[in-house]
């Protein structure tokens, strides 16, 4: 079990990872601030995932000696990571093969992330064998959970889910 | 400073640019009062615990047993052995004694315990402590329900709170190396360590950690927003570090871990023993003598808790706001360039005036409104004012702290309870004095110089009241429910403090004020905090001793408001105004508070370091230049004059008003129990004539002096007070020479004029008399003198610089107050053993050996009845010989009932009213006796001795003279052995001691009740 979480912890944050770069045609100004954050934030999504989407409830506990303000941002990385691991979830359980590497090739289709920027000569992935259904399912999961966890509108949670997945899949797909 | 561009948020206003230089920090000074206000915060968190652990120990079956086998029968041994007393004094001195010594072991095993207890409360605070960086991880929220919806959200208590992770370089290392370097600005020599809640959202921070181990704690939020607006998140990260930099994290958390080791420790068994009293006892044992079942105590006792509780909530928050508003200002002196924190905090929310609720929590809160914020920020200043319900809330605290530890301390006292009560308050008083002295000092650096009272009056009232309040609301104030003063009562003890609180606030604002003036050089050099240290200083001294005294006296309000003298009248043989004038005077003379007061050295020093401390800092006085110095001086050496002459004149007046058998104490004088002889009546009245001298340079100076009133009083009191001094002397050999008291003939000399041993302390009592009455008389010549429009006149007369020309007799006039406040201040330090032997308690006497009663006064009385006695006696005659001063009366008494019964007990019953009438000196005597009185007895070989006397139905002995009612005393349970007779329906009482043979022959008849 250990070793197959383990496996799954990597496929999701990679899966996360990529769809936080996506976001940024979105949000762009959030996701710059969130992608140095990134391994700090999913380190500890991962030590415990239902608490990292509950933090919302303490906002405004700053202790005695707080700054004392309540504003709370949006912190995207622990929503798109709550999300890959729902959409990893479901494609275990469509007996998917699924793999890191398609992960990435499957998000990184048309929006290259900041670390492919410049690499002309870097192989362009292949295309990937999801069907429609299975792109709609995982916008859908991911617009799913941007509104449970995060309270965000469904416009909103659209708009971020259509980005992060893409907007385009549906047409690229094979069907 | 890192350079972060000039990228801000949206939120920012425009056209806040960098400041022109930086705003100075309020520093220390105002660290050092949010200190105090913490450390008295937690004293009176600490002093409630005593209470609280007394009533646990109070109700532990171990006490009970205590109380029940040891202290119970010693006070029933100590009664049986004080009733034998016959002087009334003597033996409450001795039962007193007895009392203390049979409850010396209970209180120290109260003490053990109460003792055992606060060090398991601080080991519970300190465990507290240490844990605290934990403590974000407990906390109540919100469960959460499975289909993510906000119904049905059930609050819990979980580990859920945020858990930080130590931010590593490699994690971020430009942002780690950026908030190093932020911390080294801050404080080279502590760099704390910077943890990030990656679960937090919110955009804020916390400062914690243990000492030499500094933490910050950024929420993500924040950090996230280094990438939008850097300005801001550095301003918040300064804001935390400044918490650090002001040493606000121990504090904090420590008082917090102690009100909640106090909750957990003290305050929660302490609430379910007031519930069930007798939750670990049998019996009712000790418990019933805290009067636990008294009706309203219970709600007494929980009100005072929410008091308590309502109380330590909002001091801490009004400390912690201080300390934001403090940290503020911090982090905005460091950042010299921007305006970033306080743009941050103009987006903080802060409920609007429509939400009244909501912005009557926030207030009270823990972070001050936004608008406060900036202000701190941009007028560092303006934190070191004091508010007027800081100053209520201070003397709350320390009243609560003070309060609640008297109980315990007064126990332990013993005979010492004055004196103990007193020095217990002696910190408090310096507490109070200091801070109301701080903020005088402060707010008269802020405030304008027009309407001084409407800035010194609430600051004073508000720390009276706060401090009065205390007594009233306090833990301990439910089982000390016989000692609650009434309103009146409560009104005048806290008007007199609250006048002693002005006359403090008007005299350190007329010091610094004048201090700082134009015509003060030294105000230029940076002296003036010091002199305002010094100021405050002199303050505290001055004060802090009557406030402490005044707190002892107010634990027993009927101090303020009995006058002990007044039921007895003075000698006189009927002149009717100079028993007047002897009550009034021993009223004065013997009121308590008043009494004890001249009976230390406070008031003359105090006096003469009002004068000495302003005579140093302010160069005017210094150099003797002002006119308004020499006039306080002239004033008072006239009102000295006067006293000088009326010292002269009294001897002879005296003897031309009063017969010589009233003004010679070897005649036939009516010298009742506590009255006055003529030497006293004539003393006290020259003391009061000098006094009122004193009142009235007090008034003519303030009525007339231009500034420095606070000041100049004095220095005319004190000149008029050692004239007066002179003056009692002059008197004293002016009677002697006119034989006002009879004596030798020829014995006019040199000698009566001369000051003897008792100089020091008659000095003393007229300075005290003085101060006390140039108090009224100074605030009324300060009214008059306003209303009239002197002082503007007079201000007028100064801007001209008339004033301020040097007098001639300035460096005399400076040289002779040097030279009378050294006087001043030896009188007080040869009055000290005259001190000391008021303060000290009164030597008991040993108990007397128990020779009318073989078992002793610890063993059994067992009754031996002679049966002749048995049966209810009617007085037929009661033969009584009264010695009055030197002279003698008879009277004779009739109906009383006295009963003897089998079991050893007798009952002397005065019935509704039995009359004694008799002859003095041609004057008739009558006294009434009212009430009735038990005791036990036993009859061996014709002799009664009786023990054990008690009051059955109180009443009283009344005196008149001629029909005018002269003394009135509580009737005690006063027993003296006697001699009978008896035969048949016939019994005779008289003296069984040679000592008293010849005071009373008494007659009675038996009655018709059986009596057995």
């Amino acid at each position: 079990m250990k070793a197959r979480g383990e496996l799954n912890e990597s496929q999701v944050a990679a899966l996360a990872r990529a769809m936080l770069d996506r976001a940024a045609a979105v949000a762009p100004e959030q996701v710059a601030a969130e992608r140095p954050m990134f391994g700090l934030l999913s380190r500890t999504y991962f030590s415990d995932p239902r608490r990292a989407l509950e933090a919302r409830e303490l906002a405004g506990h700053s202790g005695p000696l707080g700054f004392g303000a309540p504003e709370v941002a949006e912190l995207l990385t622990p929503l798109f990571l709550a999300a890959a691991s729902a959409v990893v979830a479901d494609l275990t359980c469509r007996a998917t093969e699924v793999s890191q590497e398609l992960m990435r090739r499957l998000l990184n289709r048309g929006a290259p992330g900041p670390e492919e920027d410049g690499s002309a000569d870097r192989q362009v992935p292949a295309p990937v064998a999801f069907t429609g259904d299975q792109l709609r399912a995982m916008r859908r999961i991911v617009a799913h959970t941007l509104v449970r966890h995060g309270g965000l509108s469904e416009e909103r949670a659209d708009l971020l889910a259509a980005a992060a997945v893409g907007d385009a899949a549906v047409g690229e797909v094979t069907e | 400073m890192t350079d972060f561009g000039d990228g801000g948020p949206a939120a920012r206003r425009a056209g806040t640019g960098p400041r022109a230089g930086p705003v100075p920090d309020p520093g220390r000074l105002l660290r050092g009062r949010t200190d105090l206000r913490f450390a008295t915060l937690v004293a009176a968190v600490l002093a409630s615990s005593v209470v609280a652990f007394g009533v646990v120990f109070l109700a532990l079956p171990s006490s009970e047993r205590m109380f029940q086998d040891e202290v119970r029968p010693c006070y029933t041994r100590a009664e049986r052995t004080v009733a034998p007393v016959r002087d009334e004094r003597e033996r409450l001195n001795l039962r007193m004694k007895l009392v203390n010594r049979c409850a010396r072991p209970y209180f120290a095993s109260e003490a053990r315990w109460v003792g055992s207890g606060l060090l398991v409360e601080s080991a519970v605070a300190g465990v507290l402590y240490g844990l605290h960086p934990w403590w974000p991880t407990l906390r109540w929220s919100r469960a959460r329900p499975r289909d993510g919806k906000g119904r049905g959200r059930r609050t819990r208590l979980r580990l859920g709170g945020p858990v930080t992770t130590r931010l590593r370089p490699e994690d971020a290392a430009d942002v780690v190396a950026e908030l190093d370097a932020l911390a080294r600005e801050a404080d080279p020599n502590r760099t704390p360590a910077w943890l990030v809640d990656a679960r937090a959202p919110t955009v804020g921070g916390s400062a914690y950690g243990l000492p030499g181990r500094p933490r910050v704690r950024l929420d993500m939020g924040l950090v996230l927003r280094r990438h939008e607006d850097p300005e801001g998140y550095l301003a918040v990260v300064r804001h935390e570090l400044a918490h650090h930099h002001n040493r606000d994290v121990g504090r904090t958390y420590l008082t917090i871990a102690i009100w909640w080791a106090f909750v957990l420790t003290a305050l929660m068994p302490f609430v379910v023993l007031t519930l069930c009293p007798h939750a670990l006892q049998s019996t009712g044992g000790p418990v019933e003598l805290g009067a636990l079942g008294a009706p309203g105590k219970l709600a007494h006792r929980l009100g005072a808790l929410a008091v308590l509780g309502l109380t330590v909530y909002l001091a801490r928050n009004a400390i912690l706001r201080t300390r934001e508003l403090h940290a503020d200002a911090t982090a905005h002196a460091w950042d010299t360039a921007g305006e970033a924190l306080p743009d941050m905090v103009r987006t903080l929310p802060w409920p609007t005036r429509r939400e009244a609720w909501r912005l009557c929590l926030a207030r009270v809160g823990r972070h001050p409104s936004p608008a406060r914020r900036v202000e701190a920020m941009a007028r560092p200043d303006l934190l070191l004012r004091t508010g007027v319900w800081e100053m209520a809330g201070l003397g709350l605290v320390a009243g609560l702290a003070l309060d609640n530890l008297t109980l315990l301390v007064g126990n332990l006292s013993e005979e010492y309870l004055t004196v103990g009560l007193t020095l217990l308050a002696l910190p408090v008083g310096a507490l109070l004095a200091g801070s109301l002295a701080g903020a005088v000092e402060r707010g008269a650096a802020v405030g304008s110089g027009t309407n001084r009272l409407r800035h010194l009056l609430p600051p004073a009232t508000a720390l009276a009241a706060g401090f009065g309040c205390s007594r009233v609301v306090s833990l301990v104030a439910a089982d000390l429910t016989v000692f609650g003063p009434s309103t009146g009562q409560f009104a005048l003890s806290t008007a007199i403090l609250a006048v002693g609180l002005l006359l403090l606030a008007v005299w350190v604002d007329s010091v610094v004020r004048h201090h700082r003036g134009a015509d003060d050089p030294a105000a230029e050099h940076g002296r003036p905090r010091r002199a305002g240290r010094a100021v405050t200083l002199a303050a505290i001294v001055v004060w802090a001793p009557p406030l402490a005294m005044w707190h002892t006296f107010a634990l027993n309000p009927g101090d303020f408001t009995t006058l002990y003298l007044r039921p007895f009248a003075a000698s006189g043989h009927g002149i009717v105004w100079y028993e007047r004038l002897g009550e009034w005077t021993g009223d004065v003379y013997f009121y308590l508070p008043l009494a004890m007061l001249r009976s230390t050295p406070v008031v003359p020093l105090g006096l003469v370091l009002l004068v000495a401390v302003p005579a140093v800092l302010v160069p005017r006085l210094r150099a003797g230049t002002g006119t308004d110095v020499i006039r306080a001086v002239r004033v008072g050496a006239a009102a000295g004059c006067a006293a000088v002459l009326t010292a002269t004149v009294l001897p002879f007046a005296a003897r031309a008003a009063l017969p010589s058998e009233v003004r010679n104490p070897s005649g036939p004088v009516l010298d009742l129990p506590g009255g006055l002889a003529f030497t006293g009546v004539y003393t006290y009245t020259y003391m009061l004539a000098v006094a009122f001298l004193q009142a009235a340079a007090a008034a003519v100076t303030a009525g007339t002096g231009r500034r420095l009133r606070p000041v100049l009083v004095p220095v005319a009191v004190a000149v008029t007070a050692v004239l007066g001094g002179v003056g009692l002397y002059v008197g004293r050999g002016v009677s002697a020479c006119v034989r006002l008291t009879g004596g030798p003939p020829h014995s006019c000399s040199w000698a009566p004029f001369v000051p003897d041993a008792d100089a020091g302390l008659r000095l003393q009592e007229l300075v005290t008399w003085g101060a006390v009455a140039s108090v009224a008389a100074g605030l009324i010549g300060t009214a008059v003198a306003e209303l009239t429009g002197r002082r503007r006149a007079d201000d007028r007369a100064r801007s001209s610089g008339k004033a301020l020309r040097p007098h001639r007799w300035g460096a005399v006039t400076v040289g002779a107050l040097a030279a009378l406040g050294t006087l001043i201040a030896c009188a007080a330090a040869a009055a000290l053993p005259q001190d000391y032997a008021v303060w000290k308690p009164a030597a008991a006497t040993d108990a007397p050996q128990p020779a009318h009663e073989p078992g002793g006064a610890g063993g059994s009385f067992v009754p031996a009845v002679d049966r002749c006695l048995i049966g209810s006696w009617h007085v037929t005659a009661w033969l009584r010989t009264l010695r009055v001063g030197s002279s003698t009366a008879h009277v004779r008494e009739t109906g009383q009932i006295i009963t003897f019964r089998t079991d050893g007990t007798t009952t002397f019953d005065n019935g509704r009213r039995a009359v004694s009438r008799g002859a003095l000196g041609g004057h008739s005597l009558e006294v009434t006796l009212t009430g009735a009185t038990t005791a036990r007895y036993r009859a061996r070989g014709h002799t009664i001795s009786y023990s054990g006397g008690a009051v059955v139905r109180p009443g009283s002995a009344t005196l008149l003279i001629d029909g005018v009612r002269r003394a009135r005393q509580e009737v005690t349970p006063t027993f003296v052995p006697d001699h009978y007779t008896c035969a048949g329906d016939t019994l005779r009482l008289t003296p069984a001691e040679a000592a008293d043979a010849g005071n009373y022959d008494i007659t009675l008849r038996r009655g018709t009740g059986a009596g057995a």
